[in-house]
């Protein structure tokens, strides 16, 4: 085979090819959604630069943008590492609910203390009661072959409804000051401190950034990491191996549900400083896409994190500059990301073509 | 594999010049007048809930005649949203950002904080900041009016209200319902349920027709895109449903009976007169029956004359301060009927 | 007479590997070819371009003097040539004849013409000897009616060349007979047949000529009655074959495995093991021989921690293993080469270090900590995979890419690396050819002589017989004969496997 310099550099290096299959699944995007805007009447370059704009266009732009990423990192790798395993997380947004419940309800019930053993807690409790939204699913798959999917669909219904009752009119952890259904500000000790001036960005996304660094650690570095990848590839060869399978899906639902817990608890501590019923926008729902594009890689999902991180924030310039509808946005978005989704088939048809070619020149 | 991939590239090719004709070419350039902007950002329901943002944009639009502005929204699809949404107009300069929604609060409030020098308002919240205008709606007034007239209306005694979700501002007009109801019937059943939610219509409709089963005649219904779940209920049983914000009786003629109207178009457009004059002030501002603001419809004369005249009647007595609707159940609870 | 096939100079490679090297092949009209060839060979690759799969770097194919090039299946079927693959194509809440007519069914109007699909099959099936039921459910019929099936849709669609690749790796003897009867009708009925295959006895017993594959190229095109099995051999692996392996003398030692009354359930919750007793000495082989099905997978599943016991004893050296899970089997000394290594064996998507770590993941050297050096794990397969002649180009090549019987070299590398005391060998020479088998039969003598107590668990009774010490027969759960290596007829074997001690 003749050797083509392109092709081992862009190709022939799967790390780098992942990466290239993103950016042209965002380029084929970018082309469609082209179409749709003009037809709808919108010229399309200045939409787009609105969309840059803002992503990048001030500190406090950029910050938004990173606001967003900070959950979507959390809950992407929740995502991740149960599909690692072989399960299919989709419990991650009523994991967040809790976790956020859990967080803020620590955040005001102490009086104010020093702020990093407060945050600490209140951290913790999120973290703990993400866990447990993922030990009943877990369990339930381990103990009585309940699909995991079935039972998170359920329990997300009755976070949602928890987080509900909780700050509705008549709910415990309604504040009762305020006309508002949320739960009380947390205590000053409590909140997650912003980054920089002028900008909402706080020290969660550094948080989310060495969160993922740990998950990447874990995965694969760790004895238990190659446990959890062993039962999601083959579970009757792990089995054989002496790998209690059971105990693993219930371990790593739980460490998915946890960093679901997390999103919610570093959202609240970071960003709302008081409990909503529905304080997250579906990060948790997401975060299938965040992990799916970012290869179920923690690395990859720090960077598909921040693509989405983009999106949100930019969206808000596309509607604010060009007074693009606020479901045309959604659709833009979607298409984006439908495309992402769609970068391992247009990885696959590339590599075809390249090997093609190669063996062409070869005869 | 080559000519499909050439065959595909020949169809973007004519679609692309295709779809720039289509498109007009080139966008209109861009304005060399610069007008004052005043923009709002909704609530999650967005434009065309048919009720409260709908009138917000109204009233922006009414400034627009009135003022010579120039109207702007953000549609925020989420709660995370507010923030980003209200910053985003705050650093293009709008020269009032009005924010729709009690649940909206904490962000203006946020924002208010870090531009300092632009002006907000709020629709139903209160912000306690020197550039930050407060609005509400003493819906009660109006609640009392429509309780009033259903009570008058009710051949069987009983009348029914739905709630979206429990929220201050509900609980303020159920308060005013019930005591207005009373006030004509002492011994009226009113059945009240919520239903959780201000976007499910069907879920609406499950709430109104256990309601109407039990022999309610007439349900208020104070439940934005829900509560058109309880005018198609009352269209299906043939009774009688009370419309909320606006006008609603074109949704179903002969079944809406009256709506209690809260004119958040008034109080968007004052607001924006303000920042125009140099007035603004960053107060609460009431807006009740005295402002013109809450109201009831005759639309489709489907209340009774003497009914109406009755409501007219208590609505000088409001007016007058005879009459202290009750804004909460504690009031409520303390309220007594007044002699008539 | 006229070739029917005549493929030229075929050269296809994959990525690193060249699959076909200037390969000629010449197939006659009306006769049965065997390609013969290892694992790896090049024989499905070279059968993947003839029908169109794959295409080749370059060659030619002539078809009836015809210069062909199919650019899928498609093409190679309306050439007439018909393939019936490893993996049934079959759909199996289907019925036979509907699966037959699948994408082709005779029509009346909008509505499938079921009277005159049925009469066409029912006429070819009797044609050539295949009478089936064409209305039972694929599900519901054994394996070899499926692999009819297949045929019957290749002669539907009108094929008069036919590849069969390796037709006989999951039928059973008799219904193997069957399938030699059916090719003899075809053949008298001037179809033409490809045979691939590894086994040497099938080449002889049906084959009219043989092409041989080696390593992607052609070594030799013979004429069946002119060769014999050892020359056919040589030729396929390219150097002398061991048939038996010699079993030096051993004497075997202390108990190591002890099996008493045990009771356990099958995969439908069946009694599958009805108070089954057996004992393994160290340096003792004991075989395992029976007809599939009458327990062999319950016994190994339950002495591997892998299946509960219901009632029972278990010991190995004297400690009570009966409900312990498979961790603890691994840690008191037992290896295990499962009779599935693409199910339990290996995790294909996994590089071939991580496979060889299964089992030792939190055993030292390999764990620093909660660590894992893999570093060290993959120096450690590296040794494992020369010493095993495992052939990769590296130890990061995913196990799934590796052929069935170096696959198969990994798992016995990794379990023979445990130095166990127990050897748990199910079917290890399932799917493998003989130079691989030859290797692995080799490897088990050798634990043998090492002093390790061996059970060995096969469908083969000629391995079984070769290798074991001694020989239990187990038929419907149970051990219901024992003989010594030396006095064992397999006549006698055979009888008591079909339950004839019973009688």
């Amino acid at each position: 085979m003749k050797k083509n310099p392109l092709f081992d550099i862009f190709i022939g290096n799967d790390s780098v090819f992942s990466f290239v299959k993103a950016i042209l699944a965002v380029f084929f995007a970018l082309i469609i959604v082209y179409f749709i805007l003009l037809l709808t009447g919108y010229s399309p370059f200045p939409v787009y630069g609105a969309l840059l704009k803002g992503a990048f266009g001030s500190r406090r732009c950029f910050g938004e943008c990173l606001v967003s990423t900070t959950p979507l990192l959390f809950s992407g790798l929740g995502f991740a590492i149960a599909y690692r395993c072989g399960l299919f997380n989709i419990g991650l947004e009523g994991q967040i609910t809790v976790g956020g419940i859990a967080a803020a309800f620590i955040g005001y019930i102490f009086p104010e203390m020093n702020p990093v053993i407060h945050v600490s807690a209140c951290i913790a409790a999120g973290f703990l009661a993400g866990a447990l939204w993922g030990f009943i699913p877990g369990y339930l798959k381990a103990r009585f072959g309940i699909h995991e999917v079935i039972s998170v669909i359920m329990l997300n219904h009755i976070a949602f409804k928890i987080a509900a009752y909780l700050v509705s009119m008549q709910g415990p952890m309604k504040d009762r000051l305020d006309d508002m259904p949320a739960s009380p500000f947390i205590r000053d000790s409590a909140k997650i401190v912003r980054l920089v001036n002028g900008s909402r960005v706080h020290w969660g996304i550094i948080l989310a950034v060495i969160t993922a660094f740990i998950i990447w650690v874990l995965l694969f570095r760790t004895r238990l990491g190659f446990r959890i990848r062993a039962v999601g590839k083959n579970k009757y060869a792990a089995e054989t191996a002496g790998i209690n399978v059971k105990r693993h899906i219930i371990l790593t639902l739980s460490i998915s549900g946890a960093l679901g817990g997390l999103a919610g608890a570093v959202e609240i501590l970071g960003v709302h400083y008081r409990l909503f019923a529905a304080f997250s926008p579906g990060y948790g729902f997401d975060a299938i896409a965040v992990a799916l594009l970012g290869m179920v890689h923690p690395i990859g999902i720090i960077a598909s994190a921040f693509l989405f991180g983009i999106l949100r924030s930019g969206s808000v310039f596309m509607q604010a500059m060009y007074g693009v509808n606020k479901d045309m946005v959604s659709v833009i978005t979607a298409i984006i990301v439908l495309f992402m989704g769609m970068s391992a088939p247009i990885g696959i048809m590339i590599k075809d073509r390249f090997k093609r070619k190669s063996h062409g020149t070869s005869v | 594999m080559k000519k499909v991939l050439k065959t595909t590239g020949m169809v973007f090719l004519i679609l692309f010049i295709a779809a720039n004709i289509w498109a007009g070419g080139e966008q209109e350039v861009e304005k060399v007048e610069k007008k004052l902007v005043m923009a709002m950002v909704t609530n999650q329901s967005g434009l065309g809930d048919q009720s409260f943002n709908d009138a917000a944009w109204e009233g922006l639009a009414q400034a627009v005649e009135k003022y010579g502005i120039e109207r702007k929204v953000l549609e925020a699809r989420e709660q995370a949203q507010y923030v980003p949404n209200l910053s985003t107009l705050a650093e293009q300069n709008a020269a009032l950002i009005v924010g729709v929604g009690f649940m909206i609060k904490d962000a203006v409030k946020e924002t208010a904080e870090m531009f300092p020098n632009t002006n907000f308002a709020i629709v139903d919240g209160g912000v306690d900041l020197p550039n930050v205008a407060s609005i509400h709606f003493k819906e009660n007034e109006g609640a009392f009016l429509v309780g009033a007239i259903a009570a008058k209306v009710s051949k069987t005694g009983k009348i029914g209200y739905v709630g979206g979700m429990s929220t201050p501002v509900t609980n303020r007009m159920e308060a005013g319902y019930r005591a207005g109801a009373i006030t004509v019937n002492p011994d009226i059943e009113i059945f009240i349920s919520y239903a959780g939610t201000f976007a499910d219509p069907a879920k609406g409709e499950e709430m109104a027709v256990p309601q109407y089963d039990q022999g309610a005649d007439v349900i208020f219904q104070v439940a934005g895109q829900t509560g058109l779940g309880v005018i198609n209920a009352a269209k299906k049983k043939g009774k009688y449903a009370i419309g909320i914000d606006r006008d609603q009786n074109y949704l179903a003629p002969k079944n809406v009976l009256s709506s209690m109207i809260k004119r958040v178009d008034i109080a968007v457009s004052n607001a924006c007169g303000m920042v125009v004059n140099g007035t603004f002030e960053g107060k609460h501002y009431y807006y009740g029956i005295k402002e013109g603001a809450i109201d009831f419809a005759t639309t489709g004369n489907l209340i009774p004359p003497d009914v109406v005249n009755y409501a007219n009647m208590l609505k000088k007595k409001i007016l007058s301060g005879e009459i202290n609707p009750p804004s909460t159940y504690e009031e409520l609870d303390a309220f007594t009927p007044p002699k008539l | 007479m006229a070739a029917i096939i005549r493929m030229e100079n075929i050269i296809k490679t994959f990525p690193g590997v060249l699959a076909n090297d200037k390969v000629s092949l010449e197939v006659e009209k009306g006769e049965i070819h065997c390609l013969l060839g290892e694992n790896g060979a090049g024989k499905s690759t070279l059968m993947n371009i003839l029908y169109g799969l794959t295409s080749c770097d370059s060659g030619e194919i002539y078809i009836k003097d015809q210069l062909v090039e199919f650019s899928g299946p498609r093409d190679a079927i309306a050439s007439g040539i018909g393939m019936v693959h490893q993996h049934f194509m079959l759909i199996p809440v289907f019925t036979v004849m509907e699966n037959l007519i699948l994408g082709n069914e005779p029509v009346k109007g909008l509505k499938i013409d079921k009277i005159k699909s049925e009469k066409i099959l029912a006429d070819i099936s009797g044609k050539y000897g295949m009478e089936m039921n064409l209305h039972a459910y694929v599900k519901d019929i054994s394996v070899g009616m499926q692999q009819r099936v297949e045929i019957l849709k290749l002669l539907y669609r009108g094929a008069d060349i036919m590849i069969f690749d390796e037709p006989t790796a999951i039928l059973t003897p008799q219904e193997i007979l069957e399938l030699y009867k059916v090719m003899e009708s075809l053949r008298q009925r001037g179809k033409t047949i490809i045979f691939i295959t590894h086994k040497l006895k099938e080449v002889m017993e049906i084959s009219d000529r043989v092409t041989v594959l080696r390593d992607g190229r052609v070594i030799n095109k013979i004429k069946t009655e002119s060769t014999n099995t050892r020359e056919l051999a040589k030729m396929m692996v390219g150097r002398e074959v061991l048939f038996s392996t010699r079993r030096p003398e051993k004497r075997a030692g202390a108990e190591v495995l002890r099996v008493e009354d045990l009771y356990a359930k099958d995969k439908r919750g069946q009694k599958g093991l009805k108070g089954l007793c057996l004992n393994v000495k160290a340096g003792e082989i004991v075989g395992i021989a029976g007809v599939d099905g009458n327990g062999q997978s319950e016994l190994v599943e339950v002495l591997t921690g892998l299946r509960r016991t219901d009632s029972g004893s278990i010991k190995i050296e004297d400690r009570e293993m009966a409900h312990r899970n498979a961790g603890r089997f691994l840690a008191a000394g037992t290896a295990h080469i499962p009779d599935d290594r693409l199910l339990r064996g290996l995790i294909l998507d996994f590089p071939l270090y991580e496979n060889m770590l299964l089992g030792f993941q939190d055993q030292k050297p390999f764990t620093k900590g909660i660590f894992i050096d893999f570093n060290k794990v993959r120096q450690w397969s590296k040794g494992l995979v020369e010493a095993f002649d495992v052939r990769v180009p590296n130890v990061n090549v995913q196990a799934g890419s590796l052929s069935g019987g170096n696959q198969q070299k990994a798992v016995l590398a990794r379990e023979f690396a445990r130095d166990p005391k127990l050897l748990i060998a199910s079917q290890p020479t399932r799917g493998l050819d003989v130079g691989a088998i030859e290797f692995v039969h080799e490897r088990i003598m050798q634990a043998r002589q090492n002093g390790k107590a061996v059970l060995l668990v096969s469908l083969d009774l000629s391995e079984i017989m070769n290798l074991s010490d001694r020989i239990l027969v187990i038929y419907e759960g149970k051990i219901i004969a024992e003989f010594m290596a030396d006095e064992a007829a397999d006549t006698e074997i055979g009888f008591m496997m079909a339950g004839g001690g019973k009688k």
